[in-house]
């Protein structure tokens, strides 16, 4: 290549690289401008609705009514007066109406939801005509969803079957969300039914739904009788409901004998509801019948919560009865409320509950009764209770071992028993075996290839020497190539983000996070938090995960084993007392020891198990969860309060299943953190650290944003990604030794994606991986080089695991565009590639030292490596800056400084490392380099430097437009 | 053995492997005093070390066999200063020693001047364990003859120490350390003048015969070694208390002179007489303690009634105008509807009255005394209490009481307390004084329960709520939210101060107090709930009025906000107007 060109090229770069650092500054000012706006308008609007300055709103232009009222909706409502006004406003404005229509008629989803979000501003007289035409036509469920929201209590009887229309053949989730949305119009709608009963399954349901609002006969006939002899899809739903809102009409043989255990159940649980002694004696001798006795006991325990003599008469029937699954059932039951019991243990009622005590002992439910002696100050009262423990003990030494370790050394003491050996601390390391002939294979194939090229340069040249310095420059040149290559598909991929982007922020435009919290309408998710070692960060972490603002969640701890106080720092933070339960072990794991619960704090379980690495921990936690989702965390990460919700927005969105979806990983080095809670965010000092925060951020931009979009998404880093539940048991959870997969890997959050998206394919069901622009986790990354060595070499050990475990997936069309795109691009720029790198920088300074350095390659080298590797960074940051992050410009500043050094030596040894990695796994060293914690306390020394809460302004932050 | 002659008081004696006397042969008043020592591994435990009279003998036997700095627990079984007394010489000569004993008798025992690192076996399980593992227990031997009285028994050497129980006076010639069968006869006399009654001493004698004893080492008289059962069994049949029966005490005073025969014969008549009367005194005493038993004891809870409660007021006066000193009132009543409603029956309700009177003798501090002064009332009278010390008590004997699951029902109580110091001075009779005592207590209940209950108040808490300033508080991170609020309220005339998180509210309402508080459910760092518990924690704050408001309003937020007592939970989007009225409603209600 000649020089003119290649300066015209590099000239371009340098200019590009200009340009969006100008973007970059200007994106501040506006935001800010945007924000201040925004909270002008909206007080002024409060201004008139307090003092009833009605001339004043009808002064005001209509883009700024709907521009204040579109944010503040979210917070509050305003009057009816104040509200009839500005619609009646922004319906005179032609412009607006214009962009409606427009919006209306849409190819794209994202403006159609936002002209549906909208609709809610505009006057009945054009909003509702408009709905009921266009409901009727919209075919992507969530637009339709948004219609029905933004009128919901607006809907008049000639609308009504406009909007019912397209629900017979519906999915179940839509039909419950279209109930919920319209729970205001449930007269209406059962106006509408009264007359033409509904036909279709999907009508029924969304009946039975709305039937739960509308408390008249009609309604209570038709919810009996879709409960008696309506389909399986229908009749435990129309139960529920009857339990909840007429449970006098579950109340007879034809439920409680039912055939669907479904019905049968929530027939028991209503009887309960009435919580007399005469429904609580019927439920114990319902519990005669095997089939019944779970419900019976959920029933009673309800009951006996808010009625405790009925204590007694269960406590009764349980001396009584002679036959043992009952007595299992009852004993099930008493153990729930063993505190108020045993506390009554000097009463007349000694002998049973001392019976009770015998038979929990016998059955190892020995928790909730060690529990109660730790706390107990009655020596009396000890005294009854020690002695079933002391047979119990004798009886089998495995139970004492608990006893012991988990009594008090007083109490065990008295109860004769040795103190509690010290578990195993041995942190096990996952080992890896499995197919390296290939990857040996690969590696010569690299090493031949460059030896058949210098081969033939020999070969051909006038002397070996001529032939080498030839070699030599033909592979600078072709480095060179490879790094305008991978350069141009970072900038794809770049693009690509950017499109998903705008893509996420247009269909969040129009989301009504008021709707979003609404019953059911986000799936549940279970946060699975695995901690080992982590006794300073835990309780911090888990307490600010437990304040997510989220509609449906729960926190689930697994303590790993930890050698170190991480389980005591649990139980002292939160209060935990152990607690029995039966669950179903879906995925094997190592032993769960035992389980924790606060029952002030419902939301919160601990397990407490035998080492066997995070994957395991996760699969623990899987088993016991109950949401719909899991989403794993480091404990040592920091969740943003609403990264949940920005990440799960996205089931929202898709009509297709979201398998898995993820967020951005960036460093909290740096950051000034309290209780769990990030404060400032601000740029690491450490040097290491901010090379890492330029590599995350063009990570996440120029890399898994745009995998996304393209449908490829491979990777949902370990630090935080969600998973569908369902699939994920469906596949055996994370990869482990002790999983029914039998096999380890390092790499278990990639790992885990690619098997379920192969699942999915293989399955045949549309779905999709996601990846939340914004929701962001902040962890801690290596300040110290050794570390950071260790952890990269870790990560690239994991890719190759997954490239040779799933290595029938590449180039195999049967799994779409990962077969095809995603893997190929592993294995050449991330595989291979790093050989390329390390071995050109190699090249190029043998070059240079022997004199041999051209300015033409030198030049082309630098523009397509360096300068083009820069403007990637910058425009990555730019983007992220304008949307994510908030660094102070100076920061701002600082960092593109980092991305301009990090290409000479930081990037390059990189490379190395995962050469080096390539090696490594061949001989298959193991371990997972564990990183010295700081603990947050130490990030939080530095102090707060901007006046404006993180969260506010990020929130702030998202648009709606 | 390790040294000394056995059977002599001349030198340190080992009675078991590691356990030793350690006392001296000096009599003082009849009394031989015996202090022990035990040997653990690396550690000393001193039990009873005795007066300043022996210090200086015991003091060396101790250093004979382990130096002072390696004691590391003293064991005082009561207060007498027989044994006690020594105890802060030894301090100054370089014990370093936790003290274990009843925090009852501890209360006394700091008059000797002795302080230090407190065990309480009362509330450490009536037990002790050494590092090496060997468990001393406990016995509580209440009113023989003090109330926090105990004994102690070393597990692995099968040694009671009995401390009074099992003493006898000595006689000038007998210097002999352990007992023989003429011990039986001084033993007997000695328990018939020092201990109270039979009923007060035979259940704790019983429970020393479950024992695996081999031998007692009682602090006066002699070490039993041998034939224990005969010695147990005469105190299990002993009647005692002799100076609370007339007749003998006239008897003691008369004497023993000499051999004169008219004496005699009178005397013995007269012995004859007093036998008879005796046992018709014993049999109306045990008649008058069932009566008294039965009219000062409420049958419920084992408490005494409201009538002993009245005497017991004026007794305290009584004796507080000798040392100007009294202490704390607290008046408790149970919430009518929370804990009574939905039993079955009265029967229920006694179970309940009974389980919660319980609850309450576990936590009351030691030296409290419980009544039930009406049908869901109770008064505890805390001597020496300062009333901040009264507050705390009755803080946490409400949040206790709140948050137990022991009962098998939730129980919301509200507390008066009162510093008697103040009704010290002034000319009122004693029964007015009490009379005005019981109305105030009332008064301050009536008072609590107006508040909507669940409060603690108290007579120098000023009724001055913070409602002269209409400071209201808005916690909320999205800054937006907060903002809007400020200018909405500041607008409407209120004094608004807004916060990003529950933290820093907290902090603030130390400094100021609002008259109400708007906040979000999930604000970093302290949410909405973690913020109205705090608050609960305290009655000052309890009291203000808390409004809810988030996106997320389900079953589980609902109940637990309904579980707080948030009487407001908002569910964005609202309405502005409503909360407006709300918060309006709040300002007229404290500036009425």
């Amino acid at each position: 290549m000649n020089n003119p060109v290649l300066i015209a090229a590099g000239t371009v770069l340098l200019l590009a690289n200009a340009i969006a650092i100008a973007f970059l500054a200007s994106s501040k000012k506006r935001g800010k401008a945007v924000y201040a706006r925004r909270g002008r308008l909206a007080a002024e609007l409060d201004r008139i609705e307090t003092e009833g300055d009605w001339a004043a709103l009808e002064a005001m232009e209509p883009r700024d009514i709907f521009f204040a009222l579109s944010r503040t909706g979210e917070m509050f409502r305003f009057s009816s007066a104040l509200t009839e006004i500005a619609r009646r406003k922004i319906g005179s404005s032609s412009e607006l109406l214009h962009s409606l229509s427009r919006g209306a008629r849409s190819a794209s989803r994202a403006s159609r939801g936002l002209a549906a979000f909208n609709l809610r501003f505009f006057p009945d007289e054009i909003a509702l005509p408009l709905a009921s035409k266009w409901i009727v036509s919209e075919k992507t469920l969530r637009v339709r969803l948004l219609i029905a929201d933004s009128l919901e209590g607006r809907i008049g009887t000639e609308q009504l079957p406009a909007f019912l229309s397209g629900l017979a053949d519906a999915p179940f989730r839509h039909i419950s969300n279209m109930a919920t949305i319209l729970r205001r119009s449930s007269e209406l709608i059962v106006d509408h039914y009264r007359s033409r009963p509904p036909e279709s399954m999907g009508e029924r349901l969304f009946l039975v739904f709305i039937a739960r609002r509308q408390p008249d006969e009609f309604c209570r006939d038709f919810l009996r009788a879709e409960a008696l002899s309506g389909p399986e899809e229908i009749a435990p739903h129309a139960a529920r409901i009857l339990s909840k809102v007429y449970p006098e009409v579950l109340d007879s043989e034809s439920f409680l004998s039912h055939r669907n255990p479904s019905v049968r159940e929530r027939a028991i649980a209503s009887l309960a509801r009435t919580e007399t002694p005469d429904a609580a004696a019927r439920i114990l001798s319902l519990m005669a019948d095997p089939d019944s006795r779970d419900a019976a006991v959920s029933a009673l325990r309800a009951i006996t919560q808010s009625r405790p003599r009925l204590l007694d008469m269960a406590l009764d029937r349980f001396f009584e009865s002679k036959d043992e699954g009952e007595r299992n059932s009852l004993a099930e039951l008493l153990s729930s409320r063993l505190d108020t019991l045993l506390f009554d243990i000097l009463g007349p009622r000694k002998k049973s509950i001392l019976e009770l005590v015998r038979v929990l002992v016998s059955r190892g439910r020995i928790y909730g009764i060690l529990s109660f002696l730790n706390r107990n100050r009655d020596l009396l009262v000890e005294k009854e209770i020690l002695e079933p423990l002391r047979d119990g003990a004798a009886a089998d030494p495995a139970l004492a071992e608990k006893m012991a370790a988990t009594l008090s050394p007083s109490i065990s003491a008295r109860l004769g028993l040795a103190a509690p050996a010290k578990g195993k601390t041995e942190g096990r390391k996952p080992q890896t075996k499995w197919d390296k002939p290939l990857l040996v294979a690969l590696l010569v194939l690299i090493v031949a290839a460059l030896g058949f090229w210098l081969h033939s340069n020999i070969r051909f040249a006038a002397d070996p020497a001529a032939g080498a310095t030839l070699f030599l420059r033909e592979y600078m040149n072709a480095f060179s190539w490879y790094s305008v290559a991978i350069n141009s598909v970072y900038a794809l991929i770049l693009g690509f983000s950017i499109l998903e982007m705008r893509k996420q922020l247009a269909l969040r435009a129009s989301r009504p996070s008021s709707m979003l919290f609404k019953e059911k309408i986000l799936p549940s998710i279970s946060i699975i938090v695995p901690a080992y070692r982590e006794e300073k960060t835990i309780g911090d972490s888990i307490r600010a995960l437990l304040n997510s603002q989220y509609p449906d969640f729960e926190v689930i701890a697994v303590n790993d084993g930890s050698p170190d106080g991480t389980m005591a720092a649990l139980v002292a933070e939160f209060g935990l007392e152990r607690f029995d339960l039966r669950y179903d072990e879906a995925i094997a794991t190592e032993p769960v020891r035992a389980l924790y619960r606060n029952p002030r704090i419902p939301g919160l379980t601990v397990i407490d198990k035998e080492n066997g690495g995070k994957a395991d921990s996760l699969n623990a936690g899987i088993n016991i969860a109950s949401g719909e989702y899991v989403c794993g965390i480091d404990a040592d990460s920091l969740l943003e309060p609403e990264a949940l919700l920005r990440a799960m927005t996205q089931a929202f969105e898709s009509d297709e299943e979201l398998v898995a979806v993820g967020g951005n990983i960036l460093p909290v080095n740096g950051c000034s953190v309290s209780s769990g809670h990030l404060r400032n965010i601000a740029l690491p000092k450490n040097g290491l650290a901010r090379f890492q925060s330029i590599e995350y951020i063009r990570s996440f931009l120029a890399g898994r944003l745009g995998w996304a979009y393209a449908k490829s998404l491979l990777i949902i880093s370990g630090a935080f990604g969600i998973f569908g539940r369902k699939r994920v048991l469906e596949i055996g959870g994370y990869l482990t030794r002790k999983s029914r997969l039998g096999r380890d890997t390092v790499g278990e959050d990639m790992e885990l994606v690619v098997r379920l998206s192969r699942h999915m394919r293989e399955k045949r069901i549309p779905h999709k991986v996601g990846y939340s622009f914004d929701a962001n986790c902040w962890t801690e990354v290596p300040e110290d080089m050794r570390t950071l060595v260790r952890q990269r070499n870790r990560w690239h050990r994991g890719l190759i695991e997954i490239l040779t475990l799933h290595k029938n997936m590449i180039f195999n069309p049967s799994y779409g565009r990962i077969g095809l795109v995603a893997f190929p691009y592993f294995i050449t720029f991330e595989a291979i590639g790093p050989f390329l790198e390390t071995f050109g920088w190699i090249v190029t300074l043998i070059l240079g030292i022997l004199g041999l350095l051209d300015s033409g390659s030198a030049l082309f080298l630098f523009c397509a490596s360096v300068l083009y590797g820069i403007l990637i960074s910058v425009a990555s940051l730019a983007v992220a800056e304008n949307q994510v992050l908030y660094y102070k410009p100076q920061e701002t500043a600082v960092l593109i400084l980092y991305a301009i050094f990090e290409n000479f030596g930081f990037r390059q040894y990189m490379s190395a490392i995962r050469v080096s990695a390539y090696f490594s796994y061949l001989f298959a060293k193991g371990g997972w380099g564990k990183m010295e914690r700081k603990g947050f306390a130490g990030v939080a020394a530095s102090t707060p430097t901007r006046d404006m809460p993180l969260n506010a302004s990020n929130r702030e932050r998202g648009p709606r437009q | 053995m390790l040294t000394g002659s056995l059977n002599s008081r001349k030198s340190v004696c080992e009675l078991a492997p590691g356990v030793f006397w350690v006392g001296s042969d000096r009599r003082v008043s009849s009394l031989h005093c015996n202090p022990y020592l035990i040997l653990d591994g690396e550690e000393g435990i001193l039990i009873d070390p005795g007066s300043p009279l022996d210090f200086d003998i015991v003091k060396k036997n101790v250093e004979s066999l382990c130096p002072l700095e390696r004691i590391t627990s003293l064991i005082l079984h009561h207060q007498d200063p027989d044994l006690a007394a020594s105890a802060p010489l030894f301090a100054r000569s370089g014990m370093k020693a936790r003290i274990l004993t009843h925090r009852r008798t501890s209360s006394i025992l700091r008059y000797f001047g002795i302080d230090g690192d407190w065990y309480f076996v009362d509330e450490n399980a009536f037990a002790y364990e050494t590092p090496s593992g060997r468990l001393l227990r406990f016995i509580p031997t209440p009113y023989l003859h003090f109330s926090g009285s105990i004994a102690t028994f070393d597990e692995s050497t099968g040694s009671l120490f009995s401390s009074d129980l099992f003493g006898a006076f000595s006689e000038t010639d007998d210097a002999g350390l352990f007992a023989d069968s003429s011990y039986r006869e001084p033993m007997a006399s000695f328990h018939q003048s020092y201990m109270p009654s039979h009923a007060i001493m035979h259940p704790v004698i019983e429970l020393f015969s479950t024992l695996p004893m081999k031998r007692i080492c009682p602090q006066h008289g002699k070490v039993i070694a041998e034939n224990l059962s005969s010695f147990v069994d005469i105190l299990k049949e002993l009647e005692c208390g002799t100076y609370a029966l007339p007749v003998r005490e006239a008897l003691t005073t008369i004497g023993l002179g000499g051999p004169i025969d008219p004496v005699r014969a009178r005397l013995e008549k007269l012995e004859t007489k007093h036998l008879e009367l005796e046992s018709q005194l014993m049999r109306s005493e045990t008649a008058r303690r069932k009566l008294e038993h039965d009219l000062t004891r409420d049958d419920v809870t084992g408490f005494r009634n409201e009538r002993y409660f009245r005497r017991f007021l004026s007794d305290r006066f009584e004796f507080a105008a000798l040392t100007n000193e009294i202490g704390c009132l607290l008046g408790c009543a149970l919430d009518p509807d929370a804990s009574m409603g939905k039993l079955f029956g009265a029967k229920a309700k006694d179970e309940l009255l009974a389980k919660i009177a319980r609850f309450f003798e576990n936590q009351v501090p030691g030296n409290a005394s419980a009544f039930r002064t009406g049908v869901d009332r109770f008064a505890f009278f805390l001597p020496a209490f300062s009333l901040e010390d009264g507050i705390a008590c009755a803080e946490e004997l409400r949040a206790a009481l709140h948050e137990t699951d022991a009962l098998g029902a939730r129980v919301k109580t509200s507390f008066a307390v009162i510093d008697l110091g103040h009704f010290l001075s002034g000319g009122a009779t004693p029964s007015e004084r009490t009379a005005m005592i019981l109305d105030r207590i009332d008064a301050l209940v009536e008072s609590a329960w107006k508040k909507g209950g669940d409060t603690v108040l108290a007579t120098t808490m000023d009724d001055k709520d913070a409602c002269q300033e209409p400071l209201l508080y808005v916690i909320d991170d999205d800054i937006f939210h907060v903002k809007l609020l400020e200018k909405h309220f500041i607008r409407r005339g209120y004094r608004v101060e807004g916060f990003y998180d529950g933290a820093s509210a907290m902090q603030a309402l130390m400094r100021e107090k609002p008259f109400a508080i708007i906040s979000e459910l999930s604000v970093p760092e302290m949410d909405g709930f973690s913020l109205r518990r705090a608050l609960l924690r305290s009655s000052e704050f309890a009291s203000i009025p808390f409004v809810l408001c988030s996106k997320r309003k389900d079953d589980a937020s609902i109940n637990e906000s309904f579980r707080l007592g948030i009487e407001h939970f908002l569910q964005k989007p609202y309405f502005m107007s409503e909360l407006s009225a709300i918060v309006d409603s709040f300002a007229r209600n404290c500036g009425s």
